[in-house]
């Protein structure tokens, strides 16, 4: 052999020494890092961090439990997805383990806990197996609650009233989204057509009513009324133009709804009108947590009356903004460009939620077990289509934990939103043009522009 | 460091001087833009079903596939074009270290993705006048396509760097990132345990973070040890025309 052919094998030799040296070294350090890593979550929903609420519900855990997970390889990045889930529940406890299982793979485990689709699973508590329809936060949550806690917990939606129904998909009209929600923090729906006579049914934790537009039949208001003196709950909605009857409901207990709309000019969201209201205050020692602002598309005032005020039973829950005002027109709805009317109209802020407590029958005074009544102006800002506008769930899923008294779930839940809900951006027409021009049309034109110039010098000067 | 900066400016005025330059800019702008536009006109109408970082996310995700378009087409000149025209064994005369000439290129490939890159955030911008919305995730996936964009050169750069031929430098480079891309693709085909080793090296899976609004530490070392490795391979490839008895005269 040549010396050349020496040099050469040595250098071969040499490169793939190097090769493996430096492919070594790297993944060591890669593994390295994935062993010590820190993370950091700058997505709006905080997705890669529990919500306070799951968090609490995870921690409680006095008793180990296993999530067993199913997926799928046909569906892209199902299983990461699931993994980044499970392991944020695994890390804010250790009582929480889990397993990935590829549902083509382990039919017999799939059948053994009778899952049929990925993305879903179980959660085994000794013997005790939960069902979790959709692997997320929301629905790992509401199955360890679920399967944590013994005994079943209705909210009962009262109907017969024109109220909004629970099972009612309609975009404006519909609750059942909220619904949705409260099953998934461990509630059962029920839907009372009516308050019955002889009494609210034992297992109803909590009584929504939401927006009735026909008066109680007789007896009715009576039945309900037994209900919160016997230390029942109730979560009242009253919109402008609701019934006198329920209105006369509502004074008995020390509170009053104005005969008005509240209007904020300045804090509309755009594009709408000065009647879809802004919420920016909640009383955060009654619901134990700061809400962000909701929207009540409609609402009317909810005021203590005087002898509200002087027993104290009866404490303001939500505000509107210094900027509002109470449109006083007998609770008709005012015209597109309105203005405050110093001699009619009231300037806020203005009340538009209260919380009262209500002593138990032969109890004058002392407050050991009471009923409770929330009442807010508004029953839109919870409809399938206001829903996740702002805080108006938090709103509505705080107000049930509370009366529930479930202090697990009064919490800020996850931003953003949930499985099947709708995110809206709002740009107007010339807007959305500007958008258009300026990012698909004028930025690729004048660098292309620049190109035709650069062409041309260069033929210009190759001519020359 | 002056040989690299030289270099690099040889390079940009190389870049710059021809119109292709501009071409491959104002169609990389064309496509982020239009993704842009098209998400954010979908969002905007159909309210978006549940897409946990939004609008970005769409947007970050489309925008990879513009990088690895064009990005294979910057790089694919930059040692096959000097093979091809004998411009090298110039180049090899001079007194320039062979690490110096690789990252005097990359350097320049690099700043000539930056060119292309930032223009594109003038839609977004233009759009958070009329909507201000969470920065966060916004600035994390450019960190991303920033991160993937130096990937995909610091790859075409070695696959330029292994032939004389541009056409096979674009394809190979496609080649490579594509199979980095979608090692995951079909899960079912690879046991647990192999899918979760590929995972640790899918381009694909490691970008998912950073278009979600999520910066990891180990996501940003691998995408650090990509670009090192494939840097060292190119100067390997460059090494070898020493026993290859290539240009063994400089």
């Amino acid at each position: 052999m040549t010396i050349k052919g020496n040099q050469s094998i040595i250098h071969v030799a040499q490169l793939t020494a190097q090769i493996v040296i430096v492919s070594t070294l790297f993944t060591f350090v890669l593994l390295l890092a994935e062993r010590h890593n820190w993370r950091f979550d700058f997505s709006p929903t905080q997705q890669f961090h529990l919500s306070d609420a799951a968090k609490k519900v995870a921690q409680s855990l006095d008793t180990d439990v296993e999530i067993v997970a199913f997926y799928t390889p046909d569906e892209p990045g199902q299983r990461r997805a699931l993994l980044d889930t499970l392991e944020l529940f695994a890390k804010a406890t250790p009582r929480i383990r889990y397993q990935l299982v590829d549902l083509n793979r382990s039919p017999a485990m799939a059948q053994k806990y009778g899952v049929n689709n990925a993305g879903s699973g179980v959660i085994v508590l000794n013997e005790r197996v939960q069902h979790v329809q959709f692997i997320d936060e929301e629905g790992i949550t509401s199955a360890l609650i679920r399967i944590t806690r013994q005994g079943e917990r209705a909210v009962c939606f009262v109907t017969g009233h024109g109220e909004h129904s629970p099972f009612d998909t309609d975009e404006r009209r519909g609750y059942n989204e909220v619904a949705k929600a409260l099953e998934r923090e461990g509630f059962s729906i029920r839907e009372l057509p009516l308050v019955p006579p002889e009494g609210v049914p034992n297992d109803c934790r909590v009584v929504v009513m939401a927006g009735p537009t026909r008066d109680f039949l007789p007896g009715e208001a009576e039945s309900l009324d037994r209900y919160l003196r016997g230390g029942g709950q109730m979560l009242l909605l009253i919109d402008p133009g609701a019934p006198p009857s329920v209105l006369t409901f509502l004074e008995r207990y020390g509170a009053k709804a104005g005969n008005d709309v509240v209007l904020d000019e300045r804090n509309r969201l755009l594009g709408t009108d000065a009647s879809m209201l802004n919420v920016p205050a909640f009383n955060k020692n009654i619901f134990r947590t700061e809400l962000d602002t909701a929207v009540f598309p409609v609402a009317r005032t909810i005021l203590p009356t005087e002898e509200g005020d002087r027993s104290g039973r009866v404490k303001v829950l939500a505000l509107s903004s210094p900027d509002s005002w109470a449109y006083v027109e007998g609770g008709k709805l005012p015209d597109r460009n309105v203005r405050f009317r110093r001699d009619k109209d009231q300037p806020g802020p203005l009340p538009v939620g209260v919380y009262i407590e209500l002593p138990m029958q032969g109890q004058a005074t002392e407050l050991q077990d009471h009923g409770r009544l929330i009442v807010f102006g508004d029953s839109d800002f919870a409809t399938n289509l206001a829903l996740n506008w702002r805080g108006n769930k938090d709103v509505f899923l705080n107000s049930v934990a509370l009366l529930a008294e479930d202090p697990t779930l009064i919490a800020v839940r996850r931003k953003g939103l949930p499985r099947g809900s709708i995110s809206p951006i709002y740009l107007t027409e010339s807007q959305d043009r500007v958008v258009f021009w300026l990012a698909v049309v004028a930025v690729p034109s004048v660098v292309a522009l620049a190109g035709i110039a650069v062409a041309a010098v260069r033929r210009r000067r190759g001519s020359r | 460091m002056s040989a690299i900066f030289t270099i690099c400016k040889r390079e940009l005025r190389s870049y710059f001087g021809s119109y292709i330059a501009y071409v491959l800019s104002a169609v990389f702008l064309l496509l982020t833009g239009g993704f842009f536009y098209s998400w954010l006109r979908y969002f905007i109408l159909f309210g978006g079903y549940v897409l946990p970082s939004g609008l970005w996310q769409q947007v970050f995700l489309d925008m990879r596939y513009c990088a690895m378009i064009v990005l294979p087409l910057v790089t694919m000149r930059l040692f096959a074009e000097e093979k091809k025209l004998g411009t090298i064994e110039l180049l090899w005369t001079y007194p320039v270290r062979d690490v110096e000439i690789v990252l005097g290129k990359f350097l320049a490939a690099w700043l000539f993705y930056l060119f292309m890159l930032v223009p594109t955030v003038v839609g977004p911008l233009v759009f958070y006048q009329f909507y201000p919305f969470d920065f966060g995730p916004f600035v994390t996936g450019y960190v991303g396509v920033l991160l993937l964009g130096t990937a995909f050169i610091a790859c075409g750069m070695f696959v330029s760097s292994l032939t004389e031929n541009q056409v096979v430098s674009a394809m190979g480079t496609y080649g490579i990132l594509i199979t980095f891309w979608y090692l995951t693709w079909n899960e079912s085909v690879a046991s647990v345990a192999v899918i979760e080793a590929l995972l640790k090296i899918s381009l694909f899976d490691r970008f998912l973070n950073f278009a979600r609004g999520v910066v990891d530490t180990q996501d940003i070392v691998f995408f650090v040890l990509f670009v090192l490795y494939f840097l060292f391979l190119t100067l390997a490839s460059l090494d070898a025309r020493k026993w290859r008895g290539v240009g063994a005269a400089a």
